[in-house]
């Protein structure tokens, strides 16, 4: 398969998934379907590592769009992790993701995380 | 005016309402002839029956009449014989006679002495006497009138007190001397007619209806009614015609009946008096009369009417049930229930026979029917059968696209299409070793052949050739060899004498030496720059005739980028409707003006125009076509620098990853760096993605052109294709970037990523074709 979808879970209200391949035109609707299976009521928090995503292309960026909508719908978060230089570029050409949305690699997205949840407990 | 128009929904319908209409007729002519009888025999007796009373009555009156007469008569005659002896009236014996005439003659009013010098006068019923003086006299002479007369005579009717008189006045004696003589004057009293009349006409109780009332008395002397009718205007009018004669010289004995269309008139005359005794019934009282006999008559045929109306529709329903049955065990037939059970057979009439035969025709129709699904489900088994076989021959032939990687020396695309289910033509394509010199290595033969004849038979003999062939080729056949092999074993056992056309030729891959030869097959078409010619060959007869055939074997060189295009006859024997043939020279005006430069192109093009020409026409034989282009150089021509890669896509997303892949290849044989080649790829893909969206629909006919072109500085690629104009530079509107925009077409991001990758991007629509020309800027290695 040119894509694959792997699913890390980490909590319950979070979903990771891992994107291995290329994510074009015949490959988009499998990530979407995926995306939409894989999300519960409870997923607060969506993740995607792009570590072996080795290339995009704008059916690609509009699945992301969807998935953005949706967690924004749900008040929730979508985070892109590990981008390879294309996916970069492509992302960068478009603009297609807020930059605070982008994390280099999963560790700084867990400190981002855990800030974010001590805010929250703070405010509480 | 509108036409009245109605129809009956059932038999019985129609037959009462015609019977009623036809009864109506038939009734309406009895009824009157029925009338006319009664009229006839109404008035025969009515007059019979007035005649006779009026008889009658005027006897009665006559009668009485005629004995007051007789008295009178007695009377003078005893006066007479005492005058003749003593010459003078003698009073005194006259009057007591007269006075017992009168007390005895009841209407007898009174009686006068008329003329007489001394004594006249007259008796009243009273027996008082009173002497004539002048008024009197005058008086009673103006009735008698004695002086017309000579002998008796009964007077005119006058009225007197409510009530006619009539004067009889005799002579009294034999004396003619008119002045003197005496005349005795009988004043009769006429009040007893009437009575009489209605005695005489009184009806017995079954007559009682009778319209006797018209009867009267008339003096036709005077005028003068003595019993007036009650329609006295009537009858003085009806009397007063023409036809009457009135005056007293009608002497008519009997009764006269008078009919006209007034009515009834019957009359007799009393003779003594010359007075019309008659009876009028005018027409009026006659239908009065008739009327109840008319009322009968119609009653009586209303009622035939009905009873026969009530019969026909009781025998119509009986006869119509078994139809009635019949009908609507047909329609259930008709809705498919072929086993419904028909109406019994109770009569031998017309219903009768005709639902025995539908019964005959409901058994037929069964059986007609599981028949025809024995056959149906015979004749899909077979077409089961034939589809496999198709299946299996398809399985024959290599794959008609060889998905050659770019390192091929060479690009083949092969189309086999049978006019039946299974067919006679064959293709194939397979390596050789190097030949027996050792000379030429890496060899690649091809085979196109044409069974006679097509369908299953011929379908039969071209798996067996094209498993010869395979089996018999060692690597180093070179055609001549592999032909004359192949024919001895196809000439054996052959008594059918079928035959195969083949044409056999090797390609030397290093060298693009072309070796070939023909047992019966036409020769194939070179397409080098743009030129077609035929290649020479001296053609042998087919395979499976003539055990000792030679096969001469022909050569020629093949250039770069040189296309071979094999064929059967099925597209130069094409036919259209008009019964034109497609044509070897159509082919080459066609390969001419279009000339394909790559080998799925040209099979393309070849299909297309044949396909036009024949149009709705059936396919008349198998097709085959194989068109093979010599690339020695792989995809790059280093020479020039300029790698072009034709390749043709089918306009499906499917093939995407494919041509991604191998563009990839190419590129990276092009050393290219793996930016480069990720946007190219990139760029490809959105190019691709929105031709086929925008350009074509999402149809999956069309083909796009891509062609790559690159030098040292740039990459090129160019993409052709004919679907509807569309130039993505002016009609996709840059992105918002407005995350929410998801439903925003594929082009909207898909496209500005092509221009922000790219160095330059240009289109222009030309002859039909949408051109859109990507640069991309290849880095310099420093």
């Amino acid at each position: 398969m040119a894509l694959q979808i792997h699913v890390e879970n980490t909590n319950s209200s979070t979903l990771c998934l891992a994107l291995n391949g290329r994510l074009d035109t015949s490959t988009a609707n499998d990530l979407e379907q995926s995306i939409h299976s894989n999300l519960t009521l409870n997923t607060q928090t969506l993740i995607l590592n792009l570590q072996n995503l080795n290339f995009i292309s704008s059916a690609g960026l509009r699945v992301f769009a969807k998935a953005r909508k949706t967690m924004t719908s749900k008040n929730g978060k979508l985070y892109f992790t590990n981008l390879t230089p294309q996916v970069k570029k492509v992302f960068d050409i478009v603009k297609a993701v807020p930059m605070t949305e982008v994390f280099a690699n999963t560790q700084e997205l867990d400190k981002y995380l855990e800030a974010m949840q001590a805010d929250i407990e703070c405010l509480t | 005016m509108k036409k009245l128009s109605f129809s009956f929904k059932s038999i019985t319908h129609r037959l009462i309402f015609s019977c009623v209409v036809a009864a109506i007729g038939i009734y309406g002519v009895s009824y009157w002839q029925a009338r006319q009888l009664l009229h006839k025999s109404v008035v025969t007796w009515l007059i019979d029956i007035a005649q006779a009373r009026i008889d009658t009555v005027a006897n009665e009156i006559e009668g009485k009449l005629q004995a007051i007469e007789w008295r009178i008569s007695l009377l003078v005659y005893t006066v007479q014989n005492t005058e003749q002896k003593s010459h003078s009236l003698d009073r005194n014996q006259l009057l007591p006679l007269i006075k017992t005439l009168l007390e005895e003659q009841l209407p007898i009013q009174a009686i006068a002495l008329m003329n007489s010098p001394d004594i006249s006068g007259y008796y009243d019923r009273q027996g008082k006497y009173t002497v004539f003086n002048q008024e009197t006299n005058k008086i009673w002479l103006s009735r008698c009138q004695i002086n017309r007369h000579k002998s008796m005579f009964w007077s005119q009717p006058y009225p007197s007190d409510h009530s006619s008189y009539i004067t009889y006045c005799v002579p009294l004696s034999a004396d003619s001397n008119s002045v003197t003589r005496p005349w005795l004057a009988i004043e009769v009293n006429l009040n007893w007619i009437a009575p009489t009349m209605t005695e005489k006409l009184a009806q017995s109780k079954e007559l009682r209806d009778l319209p006797l009332v018209n009867s009267f008395v008339f003096s036709p002397s005077n005028r003068q009614w003595i019993v007036k009718p009650t329609n006295s205007q009537l009858v003085q009018s009806w009397l007063s015609q023409k036809n009457y004669v009135l005056n007293n010289q009608q002497k008519s004995r009997g009764v006269i009946t008078r009919t006209n269309s007034q009515g009834i008139l019957t009359t007799t005359t009393v003779d003594s008096t010359n007075w019309l005794v008659g009876i009028a019934v005018p027409s009026g009282k006659l239908e009065e009369l008739e009327q109840p006999y008319l009322w009968l008559i119609i009653a009586s045929m209303s009622k035939d009417m009905l009873s026969m109306c009530v019969v026909i529709a009781f025998i119509s329903q009986l006869t119509i049930r078994p139809l009635r049955q019949l009908n609507s065990s047909t329609e259930e037939m008709a809705q498919g229930n072929l086993n419904t059970i028909l109406p019994e057979v109770t009569s031998d009439d017309e219903v009768g026979r005709l639902t025995q035969s539908f019964r005959q025709m409901r058994d037929n129709l069964q059986l007609y029917i599981s028949n025809l699904q024995k056959t149906t489900a015979a004749k899909q088994k077979l077409e089961s059968e034939l589809s496999i076989a198709a299946q299996i021959q398809r399985t024959m032939v290599p794959r008609s696209t060889v998905d050659s990687s770019c390192n091929l020396p060479y690009q083949i695309s092969a189309l086999l299409k049978p006019a039946r289910i299974v067919g006679g033509d064959l293709y194939d394509f397979f390596l050789l070793g190097s030949d027996a010199e050792g000379g030429q290595s890496h060899r690649l033969c091809l085979i196109i052949g044409d069974v006679a004849d097509k369908g299953f038979p011929a379908a039969l003999l071209m798996a067996r050739t094209i498993t010869l062939i395979r089996t018999l080729t060692k690597p180093v056949s070179i055609p001549s060899e592999i032909l004359y092999t192949v024919n001895q074993e196809l000439c054996i056992n052959n008594e059918e004498c079928l035959f195969v056309t083949v044409f056999c030729g090797v390609i030397a891959l290093d060298t693009g030496k072309f070796t070939y030869a023909s047992a019966g097959h036409d020769p194939p078409l070179l397409i080098r720059n743009q030129q077609v010619e035929y290649l020479n060959l001296e053609t042998g007869s087919p395979l499976g005739l003539y055990e000792e055939s030679i096969f001469e074997q022909s050569e020629c060189m093949l250039d770069s980028n040189d296309l071979i295009l094999l064929y059967t006859d099925g597209i130069t024997e094409a036919m259209n409707s008009q019964g034109e043939l497609f044509s070897e020279t159509r082919l080459m005006e066609i390969m001419t003006s279009y000339p394909p430069n790559n080998p799925a192109r040209a099979v393309r093009t070849i299909m297309h125009f044949c396909q036009q020409f024949v149009g709705d026409s059936p396919q008349s034989d198998d097709i085959t076509l194989l068109a093979l282009q010599y690339l020695p150089l792989g995809a790059f021509s280093q020479v020039k620098n300029i790698m072009e890669w034709n390749l043709t896509i089918n306009s499906e997303l499917t093939k995407l990853e494919v041509v991604k892949q191998k563009l990839g290849e190419i590129f990276q044989t092009a050393e290219l760096n793996v930016e480069l080649i990720e946007d190219a790829q990139l760029i490809v893909e959105e190019i691709l993605v929105n031709i086929i969206q925008h350009g074509y629909e999402n149809s999956s006919e069309g083909c796009i052109d891509l062609r790559i072109e690159m030098n040292k500085q740039q990459l090129m690629m160019t993409f052709q294709d004919s679907g509807k104009p569309f130039n993505p530079l002016a009609e996709i509107t840059p992105p918002d970037f407005n995350m929410d925009d998801e439903e925003r077409s594929l082009g909207g991001f898909g496209f500005y990523l092509v221009q922000q990758l790219a160095q330059e991007v240009d289109y222009v629509y030309l002859n039909g074709k949408n051109i859109l020309t990507v640069r991309q800027a290849i880095p310099q290695t420093i």
